[in-house]
Formats: structure tokens, sequence, C-alpha cells
């Protein structure tokens, strides 16, 4: 109980941080939201009239006056008002979570799909070579600019053969394309995961003499490798929420989707501060908890796993696996 | 002038785009539909002073009517709201309209003499309390007047002439008395259904950043009298979808899934018409695109260096590689068709021997012949904007380095979002080389782009001492936008335009236009006098 | 390092990078063109025996952008690379050796790096820096400390149990001296190769900053803007963007085979 109530308050404690160093790095870029709504040259406005309007809307407030409301605020609930829309913020994340979630909720599961499709074929495909390209297929998906294969995915199997709409889709014909792109980034880890807890599963003895005593291979390998991959796709999971993040601000500015990127891209290039102060804690929350989530299944699985045959993989190995995995969160930003 | 006639001759610009458009429009308009309409950048702001911004004049222009109409090829002004043009004083100072009584806003307020004066105080003044600035175009607005019902008059402290010219922009847009009220966060994305105003179409849903839906006001019936086309518009209405990626835009277009786009890049045009896209290029009538030498930046103090530097450009060859014949080679700092045009023909020949000598006797030399120049250990070096709205401003600075390069100039161009970019153009020491232009059909539009009081693209006024590097040209200016008669106006704008050459301050590229994509169904598509969409005669063939 | 074996893939990975660290070289080995001046030749030309790679919006040689670029990407890389391989193996290690409040706090400062999304901390990194190739790999840098820093701090952790180090402090060794004589170089090996590892990754990300308009200004040949610039003709001019986008693979593709190669090897 007490390890559960320490773990809440650290991940309380990186939330905080976040939020600081987040409106910290926000208030020393140059430029600010007042600037970025109205320095637009065609607005025709001159110098002397923008800064009477960042006067009048304390824009040009000391960064810990800022800092101070801000905390205050979502301490409150409160996550302000956007400056280049005037909209609430809470408004704009209401509106933009759910397309988001769709998206990201489609990726995962498509991607996880794959993922055990490549596996499958990767260790128990019919021919050598059908392995060996199976095996390899993980790092070619992991080698694709993103945004770079969506403008392609859309020129081809929207404007060429016509069979998604881009501009005027269905719910869930709008989901296709940019969930089939981030399907890339993010199986490509679940799926080497899976072959290495499938090479190792194959590997231990008892796997031989269960074989042996006329246990059906496909049942073994469920049953194994669930249980062998259980923890590293957890942290996995975790890890993954980032790229989605990173891979929802690419994907729905090449398809135009409405959404937490879209927004997070707008709000970056016009400096709306407050907005993205909302969605770094926004995606903290859910990285935080994810992870949490998973701190605290670890011993729960870890138990199952030392009742069952199958050896634990050792802790050390665990979080080295992990991460040095090659696929990291990093790369969905790709 | 007729429906099919002015859709026809305002796009001859384009003799292609003029021949397409003639088979377009043939047939008697059919009505009903929704166009889907591609943009690349969401609206910031519906504030009819503000509608400069390509993205937002184009909703701008569709959901609002105006005292008077442009024509946007003879430029030439028509009663719209207004029942007959204004009465002027001699000066230019008093103007007087008499207004229709039969308009509705679409809140359905009505559109009363004291609603006018209302906007165009607003308008003339702007409100900094609510943050909502003048309009660039109306100068030395003191107040308005109801005179009676069906009458107003504005007072001018100086003359204004452009104020009649003025009130034809979608810059001047009437709103009804309850969206003046708002500030400026309430004509911002996420709150367009606030705004109510009495043009063709009326704002319906939006989804910010993504997606503004326009439907047609059923009982529209005060278009220009002088149109052919009465009541609604054809259209049930407007679908404006936005879209960071021009490849995707394009995409759409050519498949089927949009109507139209705005943004046509050169490339694409023949492409494009061999897959039957209509292209249409409309002039913006304004300051031709060009390159500003901001010449209070030390290295541009010399006449001799600003010279140099233009004729290292060779402008015909930059036109040659990246546009089309629907971007015209500029010939003056302003567009042909523009108000107050004066041809300077060849006074930008591309001679880079020239520029080179210049660089020499100027101080600037370069060890060997090659490399970039300097002169007491400084470097010759300057940096450019990108200026994300106009065509291919990146393609266009790449090959302006190119050839500063091989006279030994330096030239950075400035990467970045807008943000950054409207940030960093406001001062001197981050861009010394500013690529812009601006529509506007009246002679006042030099004035706007480069006066200290308006856009001040050379930044000749100085912030901090709020003194004029060249008073001159700052006195010049202001004298387009004082003298009362259309031929003294004219003057005061060949004299600044002469000044601006002389002193090498500008380089023209080309007259900017607007070219659109829009599928063979779409018919009867037109632009205002600089090039947004006006799509009260569009209409959708079977 | 020992039981290095070399599988065919393996060997066709190494001669990428080979060819890609030799035209970062010596570009001019490689093609006759100028990478930012075209001269006359028109814009964008279908490739051809002259042109292999077509040329671009403005009438540049792609290949000679692709092969000059090589230095500006490769640089930007090791760039990033280098600035999470250094601070995250310095968290990394002093956390491990040293448990108790300092292991804690660093860890805390490691889960925030890697709770606010990548991207969003690079795109703030480079807007705060100032656009350019340096500042863009210093930002995508910064996004992988975080995982360095784990992987040095598990590797001194283990390390730090066995028993020649105990061994070492026993025999009055200093923190120190223990840190850099003992588990620095025992724990170099899986570090490194995950640097290796994370070079795709960064290109990668450099690449994606490009896309988002926030890379490397023009004319420099680097690859992200190569192919952000010519994405905008992906339908009239598909090679300004597929062939470059098809090397930045094959280049992030054999960085990662050789990492994972070696990993094995080390592992």
């Amino acid at each position: 109980m007490r390890y559960i109530a320490l773990r809440i308050g650290q991940a309380a404690l990186v939330l905080f941080i976040a939020f600081t160093v987040a409106s910290l790095l926000l208030a020393i870029l140059p430029g600010d939201g007042v600037m970025a709504r109205y320095a637009n040259p065609e607005l025709g406005l001159s110098s002397a009239e923008i800064e009477g309007i960042r006067a009048d809307s304390g824009a040009d407030e000391p960064w810990y006056v800022q800092y101070w409301i801000a905390l205050t605020g979502f301490l409150r609930g409160d996550f302000g008002y956007s400056v280049q829309s005037g909209a609430a913020v809470s408004d704009l994340i209401g509106t933009a979570l759910p397309s988001t979630l769709a998206l990201a909720a489609t990726a995962f599961i498509a991607a996880a799909l794959a993922a055990v499709v490549i596996a499958v074929l990767a260790t128990y495909g019919r021919a050598r070579w059908l392995r060996r390209v199976f095996d390899s297929v993980p790092s070619v998906f992991i080698s694709v600019p993103v945004f770079w294969f969506g403008i392609i995915l859309a020129q081809v199997f929207s404007f060429q053969l016509g069979w998604v709409s881009v501009v005027d889709p269905g719910p869930v014909e709008s989901l296709i394309l940019p969930a089939a792109t981030l399907v890339l980034p993010i199986s490509a880890p679940i799926a080497q995961v899976l072959i290495r807890s499938i090479d190792e599963v194959r590997a231990q003895p008892f796997v031989r003499v269960s074989q042996a005593k006329g246990a059906r291979p496909g049942w073994l390998l469920v049953h194994s490798v669930t249980r062998n991959a259980a923890l590293p796709a957890l942290t996995i999971a975790g890890l993954v929420f980032g790229e989605l993040v990173g891979g929802a601000v690419v994907t729905e500015t090449v398809f135009g989707r409405a959404g937490i990127g879209q927004l997070t891209a707008q709000a970056v290039s016009s400096r709306d501060n407050p907005v993205l102060l909302a969605v770094v804690v926004l995606a903290t929350l859910g990285y935080v908890i994810i992870n949490l989530v998973v701190d605290l299944l670890y011993p729960v699985i870890d138990v199952r796993l030392r009742s069952g045959r199958a050896k634990p993989i050792p802790a050390s190995r665990r979080i080295g696996d992990v991460d040095a995995a090659p696929r990291n969160r990093q790369e969905v930003a790709s | 002038m007729g429906l099919g006639l002015g859709a026809g001759s305002l796009l001859a610009l384009s003799a292609c785009a003029a021949e397409e458009t003639d088979v377009a429009t043939g047939g008697p308009p059919r009505t009903g539909g929704t166009l889907v309409y591609f943009e690349p950048q969401t609206f910031t702001t519906l504030f009819p002073p503000q509608a400069g911004f390509y993205p937002n004049g184009g909703i701008v222009n569709n959901i609002t009517d105006r005292l008077l109409y442009q024509d946007a090829e003879t430029l030439e002004l028509h009663p719209w709201i207004a029942v007959e043009l204004p009465e002027v004083n001699d000066d230019a100072t008093r103007f007087t309209f008499r207004i229709r009584r039969d308009v509705t806003y679409s809140d359905g307020s009505p559109l009363t003499a004291a609603n006018v004066v209302k906007n165009l105080d607003l308008y003339g003044l702007g409100d900094k309390s609510r943050q909502l600035p003048p309009s660039e175009q109306i100068s030395n607005y003191e107040r308005g007047e109801v005179l009676d019902e069906e009458t107003v008059r504005f007072h001018f402290s100086a003359p204004a002439p452009g104020f009649v010219q003025a009130v034809s922009t979608m810059n001047a847009g009437l709103l009804s008395d309850a969206s003046l009220d708002l500030d400026s966060t309430g004509y911002g994305p996420g709150q367009s259904g606030r705004i109510a105003a009495s043009g063709p179409f009326v704002i319906d849903a939006e989804e910010i950043g993504t997606r503004l839906t326009l439907r047609v006001r059923e009982d529209y019936d005060w278009a220009p009298p002088h149109f052919e086309h009465q009541g609604r518009a054809y259209l049930d209405g407007i679908d404006y979808v936005v879209n960071n990626e021009y490849s995707v835009r394009i995409g759409a277009l050519v498949s089927g899934q949009a109507d139209g786009v705005r943004e046509i890049e050169s490339p694409d045009e023949p492409r494009l018409r061999e897959r039957g896209v209509q292209l249409h290029a409309a002039g913006t009538n304004g300051v031709n695109n060009g390159l500003n030498l901001r010449f209070r930046h030390e290295l541009l103090q010399d006449l001799r260096v600003r010279r140099a530097i233009i004729a290292a450009i060779d402008r015909e060859s930059i036109m040659r590689k990246l546009f089309t014949e629907n971007y015209p080679l500029a010939t003056g700092v302003l567009a042909e068709s523009a108000a107050g045009y004066k041809d300077f023909g060849d006074a930008w020949p591309h001679d880079p021997d020239r520029s080179e000598r210049l660089l020499d006797e100027a101080g600037w030399t370069r060890e060997g012949g090659s490399g970039i120049r300097s002169k007491d250990g400084e470097r010759l070096s300057l940096r450019v904007n990108t200026a994300i709205p106009q065509p291919r401003s990146r393609e266009v600075m790449s090959l302006v380095q190119q050839d500063l390069l091989r006279v030994g100039v330096d030239l950075q161009i400035n990467e970045g979002d807008y943000a950054t970019q409207n940030l960093d153009a406001e001062y001197l020491d981050r861009i010394q080389l500013y690529h812009s232009m601006v529509g506007r059909a009246d002679y006042d539009v030099l004035k706007s782009q480069y006066s200290g009081e308006n856009r001040d693209v050379l930044l000749n006024l100085d912030e901090e001492t709020q003194e004029y590097g060249d008073p001159e040209l700052e006195e010049l200016l202001g004298r387009i936008a004082a003298e009362p008669t259309e031929d003294r106006r004219e003057a005061a704008s060949w004299a600044a335009q002469d000044h601006l050459v002389e002193n090498a301050y500008v380089l023209p590229f080309f007259e900017e236009p607007q070219v659109f994509g829009f599928r063979e169904r779409v018919r009867g598509f037109r632009t205002e006098a600089v090039a947004r969409p006006q799509f009260y005669d569009t209409w959708l063939a079977e | 390092m020992k039981n290095l074996r070399l599988s065919p893939t393996a060997v066709i990975a190494a001669l990428i990078a080979l060819v890609a660290v030799l035209a970062a070289v010596f570009p001019g080995l490689f093609t006759g063109f100028d990478p930012n001046d075209g001269g006359e030749t028109p814009a964008l030309l279908s490739p051809s025996a002259t042109h292999w790679f077509g040329t671009d919006q403005i009438g540049r040689d792609v290949f000679a952008r692709v092969v000059y670029g090589a230095s500006h990407s490769l640089l930007a890389a090791l760039v990033a690379v280098g600035v999470g391989l250094v601070v995250g193996t310095v968290l990394g290690l002093v956390a491990g050796t040293r448990p108790g409040p300092l292991d804690d706090a660093l860890m805390r400062v490691v889960d925030v790096l890697l709770s606010i999304p990548a991207l969003l901390l690079s795109l703030t990194i480079v807007i705060l820096l100032g656009f350019g190739t340096i500042n863009a790999a210093i930002a995508v840098g910064v996004t992988s400390i975080a995982l360095f820093a784990r992987l040095a701090r598990s590797q001194s952790v283990s390390i730090g149990k066995s028993d020649y180090v105990a061994a070492a402090y026993g025999s009055g060794g200093t923190y120190w001296n223990v840190l850099r004589r003992h588990i620095l170089p025992n724990a170099v090996s899986p570090v490194l190769s995950l640097a290796v590892l994370q070079i795709g990754s960064a290109i990668l990300q450099i690449s994606t900053l490009g896309f988002l308009g926030y890379g490397t200004p023009p004319p420099t040949p680097e690859w992200g803007l190569i192919i952000s610039e010519g994405r905008d003709y992906v339908a009239t001019a598909w090679w300004v963007t597929v062939l470059p986008g098809a090397v930045i693979m094959a280049v992030v593709m054999a960085t990662h085979k050789i990492g994972s190669t070696l990993r094995e090897a080390t592992a």
C-alpha cells in the first residue's frame, strides 16, 4: 500500500515538474500569441497598434505572473483561453480529443494485429526466405518517414485509386488512411518484442517436453508467448503512447483531420501557450497514468509468471530490453 | 454587366483561363448543390478590416455586403447597399450616402442608417479596448452622422479621397449591430456563428482549424442593382476545407473530392489543365510581388549596393523557371491594372557585370574574385524573409540567393513558421530584404505598403526615435492619400513610385495573381477586385 | 565483439553506410553537379542519364543534392545522438551508482523528459534556439537523453553489484575512480550500440521537423529539407520526393541493421 502511495506521489511530482518546465520553456520562446496573431502583415497593423494590443491583453506580464495564473487555474480545472481563437481551452481539447482517441485506438489495435501476423510469419513461416523477409519487416517499418508515407498513401489510395475519400469521408472511412500511416511506427516495436519472445519461448526446454507429450504447438505458442511477452508488451504500450501523440501531429496535419495533433501543430505555430500547456499536461498525464498502471501490474504479473513453468526474464534484462529496443518513443515523431 | 460576361472578361489575365471560362459559363445556371473549396490555411479573424489575409477575405467577401460595388475588371464603382454613388465635397472631407432600406441581417435585425454609421465608426476608428484596430484603408476618419433614415454622412479631418473605394472592399463589409459589439475574440476561430451579416451566404457551422460551412441565404434580394443575377445565390452552400498539405489539396481536386482549390502552383498548371481542371488567374491589382530593400540598414545605406543587388538578380530567368504566363513579369511598382500604375519597363535589367562594378566601387571586395565580399572585415551578408502566403516565395528566394552569390553577396533565407516570420520582419537587424506584396484597387495601396503608419515594409520609421530614414518618401506617400482629385492623386502616386525606383528601394518581380483551380462542373466563378473568391454567381452543372 | 558473425544483410548494410559516409566526406566523387545552383537547367526534369534523380523545383540536380546532403544529415544525426549519448550516459551512470535521493531526483528528471511528447519538446527547442541544422539536431538529441540515461543506469546498477566493483572499492578506490575505470568501460558497449541504433531515428526525426517547417533553412541540401520541399510536387514530379525518401530509408535501415548486429554481438 505504501508502495502504491509512493508511486502515485512520484507520478504527481513528475506531472508538476513537466508543467513547470513546459511553462518556462514556452515563456522564453521568442514571440508570443498576440504577436503571432496580430503581427501578420496582411492584417495591416502598425507596430504601435500591435504593442497596444499586447499591453491590453496582458501578454507582456512577466513569466512568473503568467505561470502562477496558469498553475492556479489548472489546479482549479480551468485551462484558460486560447490566445489565437479566444475559445476556452477545455472546449478545444474536448472537441479534439475524441477524434484523436479514435485514431489512436484504431492505430494501436491494427498495429498489434499486424505485429502478431509479422511475428508469427517471421518465426513459424513455412519457408526460410519467408521468415527472413518478415523478420526484417520491423526494421523496414521504422525506417519510413511517417509524413512521407502518409502523403504517398493519400496520393495512391485516395487520389489515384479513389478507394477512400480524404475530403469528406464517413466516420470509419476517415480513420483508414491515418491509422494505416501510424501502423508502421507502432507495429514495429511490438513485432520486435513478440519475435524475440517467441524465439526465447521456443528455446525453453519445457516447450520441447510438452511438444513431445503431444501438446499442440499453436496452443503452446499462444500460452507461453502471451506470458513471456506480457511485461515487455505492457512497457511498450507505455512508450508507444508518446509515439501516438507525435504521430497524431503528423498524420492529422497530412490528412487535415481535426484532433489534438492538429490543434498542437497550430498552437505551436501561433505560440498559443495556454493550448500548448494543456496539451503537455494531458500528454504527461496519459503517460504517467499508463506507466503507473504498468508499474503496479508488474509485481502481479511477475508472481503469475513465477508460478508458471516459463522462466521469467531477469529484471535487469527486462529493462535493458525495452530501453534498448530499436523502436522507441521518439521514432514515432518521424 | 451580365453574369457570363463578368466572369469571362474578369479572367482576361490569362488567355487560356478566359477561353476555358467561356465554355464553363454556357447554359442556364442551375440552383442547388454544395461547393467544396480548399484553403491552405484556416482563417484568423472575420473582423472585416482584417480581411486582407487571403483565408479571412475568402469568407468575409461572401458573407458581407458593402455600400458600393467595385467592378473587378474596370475598377469602376457601382451602387450596392448605397443606392447611388456618394456626394463628396470639394476637398474630399465629407461623404454623403443614401442607403437601401429593405436589407436585413441574418440575425433578423434591419440594416439602418444608424447601423451603417456604427459600422464605419468602428472600422474608421477601431476600438482599443476590444483590441479591434481601424481599417488600414480608411485614413483621417473623424465621425459618422445619421442625417435621416436613409442618409448618412461621414466626416474626415483631412482629405480622404480613398474612402469611396474603401467602402467597396470587404474590409468595410457591413455587420449587424450585435456583431459589431463583439471583441477581438468574438471574431476569431470557433466563434464564427456569432457573426451576422447581410451577404448571400451565412455561416452555418465551424470545426475549428479544419472546416467552415456556409449556407445560402434564401431571402437574399439586394445584389448590386446592375447585376443581371438577382435574388439568392445559386449554390446551397460552400464548404471551406482547410488542409496544409498542398499535395493533398491538389489530389483532392483532381480526383473530384473537392470542387475548387485556391493557390495552384505553376508546375501543376499544365497537368491540371490536361485533367480537365479549369484554371482561373485573377490579378490582385496592387503593389507587385517584389523585394523591398530596407535602406536604413547599414549594409544597404549605400545606393550603389542597392543598385548592385537589383542588377544581380535575373528576374526573367526566375519567372521562366518558376512561373507560367499567369504570372506576368512586373513592369512597374504597381500591377498594370492597378490604380496609379506607371510603366518602368526596363528599369531593372539583369547585369551582373555592372553589379560587380558597383560593389567594387562601393568598397566591397572579394579575395581572388570569388567568395563573399567584405569591407573592413565585415561580410556583405543579408537576410530575407520567406513570404509564406505568397506563391513560391522560398523558391524565388532560393534563386535570388544563387544570383547574389554569383556576385559575392551572401543571402540567408529566414526559416520559420508564421509567428517567426512576422516577428523577425519587424526588426531591421533580422530582416534586411523583405519579400511581399499587397492588393488593393486604389491609389492608397502604395501608402498601405510603404507608409510608417501602415505596413512600413521598408521599415522607414525608426521605432525608437520615431524618425523617418527617408522623410521625403513618407511625405510623398502621405500626399497620395490626401490629394482630393483623381488627377492629383495619380500624380502623387507617380512621384512616390519614381522615388522608390530611383533610390533602388524595390525590385518588383511579378504581378501576383491568385490562381484557382475548379472542377469542370463549376460554372460562373468570379473574384472581387483583389482576387478574393466571390461565389454569388457560382453554380454547379449536373 | 569477438563473436561478430556477418549475415549478408549486415554486409549490405555496412556497404550502404560506407557509401553514405564517403558521400559525406567526398561528395565530389559521386557527382559533378552543383547542389545549390542549377544554372539554366529547367525545373522538374524527370530522371535521365544526365540527372539520375531528375531536377527539383528550381532546376537543381536532385542526386547532387542528396549526395551533398549526406554530410549535413549525417552530421546532424551524429550531433543529435551525441547530445543524447553524453548527457544521458552521465545522468544514468551517476544515478545508477549513487542510490538514494540523487538517483531518485535524476530519475524523476528522466521521467519528465520521457513524459513530454518528444515532437512537442523538439519543436519548442528549435523555436527557442533558432532555425538551423545543428539546432534541430540538438532539439532531437534532447529527446533521446532519457533513453540513454535509463540504459546507462540499468547497466551501472548491475555492474555495481558485481564482485570486482566491490573489490575495487575494497582496495581503496574512490567513487570517481571506480566509476571511470570499472563501471564506465563495462557499461559502454550496450550504450554505444544504442547510439548506432539512434542515428537512424535521429535522421527521421530531423526530417520530420523539416516537414513541419522547423528544419534547416534553404539552400542547405539536408535530406529532410529535400523531401519536404519536394513533396508539393509529388503528383507531378514524384522523383523529387520519392527518390531522396528511398535513400533516407536505405540509410536508416542500414544503421538499424548495424546497430542491432552490434548489440547482438555485445549482448
